[in-house]
């Protein structure tokens, strides 16, 4: 990583933690703490428990890249800032946690009347506000540890029930157990939010956990586009993301989820994302990783009901010591739903990206179609790419089609670009900006050009 | 099953055909080519030596419940050429597994895998295709192209993946699983052919034009058999 990506989102802060919780210790008073400091109903404590429980049953995943480095035993598990929750006004929340997010720019975000903004810094989320006519409208936007209180019907109905079970694998039973903060959503029947609202998620806090949990119900007929950003600064030791996001989309609904993650480089970003979408829904799900040490991310769209769709479309970047593996799984239940995934992938100075997803059509999703496209550039001799597309087919009626590329950069249009005046700098972040063009588009602006500005610095001193 | 080592010293005339059972390992010399088809359930590692050159085939239309095809290419010289091309036709109850992997581990080397997959009825196949460009292998070229045919209640199962280490590469991979064009059987049957007749002729259709590509009429005509024994 280079000293400007350190002076944008590298710095450490000397925020005021008021509790953090014993390094490497998960067990029942752990969880029992965290569930009292929340001062959470019986139901959310029972379900952290049997999620813990579960959490030591399951093994780590024998697959994909290596978490040997991972040491569970010094993450702390729960850290808590000094701040007044959920502050209302952007005065209220502490100058530390302030200045750091505006040197990410999120406030400016909201000055750009953007529809709504929730902050989350470690365990906790600092700021929340929703336009007023939203509110109006019945959507919600809450912190998840708010909803809990204040929507227990909506929570116990959706929470890691039938999208995400603590019983998926080994993370999300962690997750279950120590989760904390991120958002709550809910649009109700027929409301079309016309602007994104958006989430960022920080973690600071050296050998910290975050366990953001995002649940967003987009109810019959609704509309909604969500935007989550993350970022850490850098320490040595390693740190765990472990965050879930659960999205339901109801009968005719529509949701666009986009996400910029920029962890730190000792970050295991090992998330689960997982989306149900029911008759003649849309899910969109736009991605973008540049952070982390290793991602393990395969946003999944379970496409339940007749005539649903899903497209997934991924940036992944991978530099020194990195290894991105990442994908999109697809299940297509009904009939004639349709999917599209396209990911694209820069490997650089040894980086590894790995495209892991698949695509099942079970028996009966007559009039299925999909279409993979994967495509990778390499940039030295010492990076990596893979490419494991698995297909699925149980249904005979169905359309399916899969393509990758994988290559470098063509010297001509290199040597093209030189000879119109562009350093060889220049010219190679001229050719990857437009590699990654067609998917950049699709993210909000400020998104766009964070992930951008990332991939340039990345870029910058590539070459000799 | 036997298993041998066979060296390939001299340009082969004939092909080499094997419609047994079997594990056997073929080394082309340096510069020689060769020709191997072969049949049903086998393990065959072939590796090519120095500017080597090598035109094989599969044919899988056994009726087997249980069917592995095993294929190892190895790259191992320089400017060593390989081109696979597996034909895969099953039905009822034939349950198939075929799982090819090439290894460039020389530069200027060249593979092209080609996968053709008609399965009717409760046929079922797991095809897993891997092509690893070597971090010596420097402006290696590998593509894959995969298309299956799936019929009935029959179920496919794929896995093309590339696993590349070095960046002076060009590779790619595509594979799609579909079924017949309802308008063209159509079409047929307003001619006067029966729904059979149609489906059989637009199956001819999906793997003829790879046999109208071979050069060598009796090869061809070798393969056409063999694929066609089973109807």
């Amino acid at each position: 990583m280079n000293d400007n990506l350190d002076t944008m989102f590298g710095q450490r802060t000397n925020t005021a933690y008021i509790h953090v919780s014993e390094e490497g210790k998960i067990d029942e008073e752990v969880v029992r703490n965290i569930s009292k400091s929340k001062n959470e109903p019986e139901w959310m404590l029972q379900k952290r428990l049997h999620a813990l429980q579960i959490y030591r049953q399951l093994q780590l995943p024998t697959w994909g890249p290596s978490l040997k480095e991972l040491d569970m035993n010094t993450i702390a598990y729960y850290s808590l800032p000094e701040a007044t929750p959920n502050a209302r006004r952007w005065e209220d929340v502490p100058e530390e946690i302030k200045n750091t997010f505006e040197r990410l720019g999120i406030p400016e975000a909201e000055k750009k009347a953007l529809a709504g903004v929730g902050s989350q810094f470690d365990s906790q989320a600092v700021y929340h506000k929703l336009r007023e006519d939203l509110e109006k409208l019945g959507v919600i936007f809450e912190d998840m540890d708010e909803a809990v209180h204040n929507h227990p019907e909506l929570v116990k109905k959706y929470f890691m029930t039938s999208c995400v079970p603590p019983t998926l694998h080994k993370f999300v039973a962690l997750h279950g157990a120590c989760w904390s903060g991120g958002s709550f959503i809910y649009v109700p029947k027929g409301v079309k939010v016309d602007l994104p609202l958006q989430a960022y998620f920080r973690m600071n806090i050296e050998k910290g956990g975050q366990f953001e949990h995002t649940l967003i119900v987009v109810d019959e007929g609704a509309e909604l586009q969500y935007v989550e950003g993350c970022s850490s600064p850098r320490y040595t030791t390693s740190a765990l993301h472990a965050g879930c996001v659960e999205l339901f989309v109801h009968k005719k609904a529509r949701l666009r989820y986009s996400s910029v993650e920029n962890w730190s480089k000792n970050t295991y970003n090992l998330n689960t994302k997982r989306a149900i979408v029911d008759e003649e829904g849309i899910m969109e799900w736009v991605g973008g990783n540049a952070g982390s040490k290793v991602s393990m991310l395969y946003p999944c769209t379970i496409l339940k009901g007749a005539n649903s769709k899903a497209e997934h479309l991924g940036i992944a970047y991978a530099g020194k010591g990195q290894e991105q593996d990442v994908g999109a799984k697809v299940y297509h239940i009904g009939k004639n739903t349709t999917s599209i995934i396209k990911s694209k992938s820069i490997s650089k100075d040894g980086g590894i990206n790995t495209y892991r997803g698949i695509v099942k059509i079970n028996p009966g999703a007559t009039g299925a179609k999909s279409h993979v496209q994967c495509d990778a550039i390499i940039l030295d001799e010492q990076s990596i790419s893979n490419t494991i597309p698995i297909m699925d087919i149980q249904e005979s009626k169905t359309t399916i089609g899969h393509e990758a590329t994988v290559g470098k950069i063509d010297p001509e249009k290199i040597f093209y670009l030189q000879s119109r005046g562009l350093t060889e700098e220049e010219a190679l972040k001229l050719v990857v900006t437009g590699f990654v063009a067609p998917i950049m588009k699709e993210l909000p602006l400020e998104y766009a050009v964070e992930l951008n500005r990332l991939i340039e610095l990345e870029m910058e001193n590539s070459i000799g | 099953m036997t298993m041998e080592t066979i060296q390939i010293t001299t340009d082969t005339e004939e092909p080499i055909i094997i419609k047994e059972p079997t594990m056997r390992t073929f080394v082309i010399m340096k510069n020689k080519k060769a020709t191997i088809i072969s049949k049903g359930k086998i393990a065959i590692t072939i590796n090519l030596q120095e500017g080597a050159n090598l035109d094989y085939y599969h044919i899988t239309n056994e009726e087997e419940k249980n069917l592995d095809v095993r294929q190892e290419i190895n790259l191992l010289g320089r400017k060593a050429n390989a081109h696979v091309t597996n034909f895969t036709y099953g039905k009822n109850d034939d349950k198939s597994s075929i799982n090819t992997f090439i290894e460039h581990a020389a530069a200027n080397t060249r593979s092209m895998i080609i996968g053709r997959g008609i399965l009717k009825n409760k046929a079922k196949n797991k095809n897993t295709c891997l092509i690893t460009i070597n971090k010596q292998a420097l402006n290696a070229e590998g593509h894959q192209d995969m298309k299956t045919i799936i019929l009935d209640d029959a179920e496919a199962y794929n896995i093309p993946e590339l696993a590349i280490h070095n960046n002076d590469v060009q590779c790619s991979h595509a594979s799609s699983v579909g079924q017949l064009e309802q308008e063209q059987l159509f079409y047929l049957q307003s001619r006067g052919l029966t729904e059979e007749e149609a489906t059989t002729t637009l199956i001819k259709g999906f793997y003829e034009p790879l046999l109208a590509n071979i050069n060598d009429q009796a090869l061809a005509t070798t393969l056409r058999t063999l694929i066609e024994e089973r109807p």
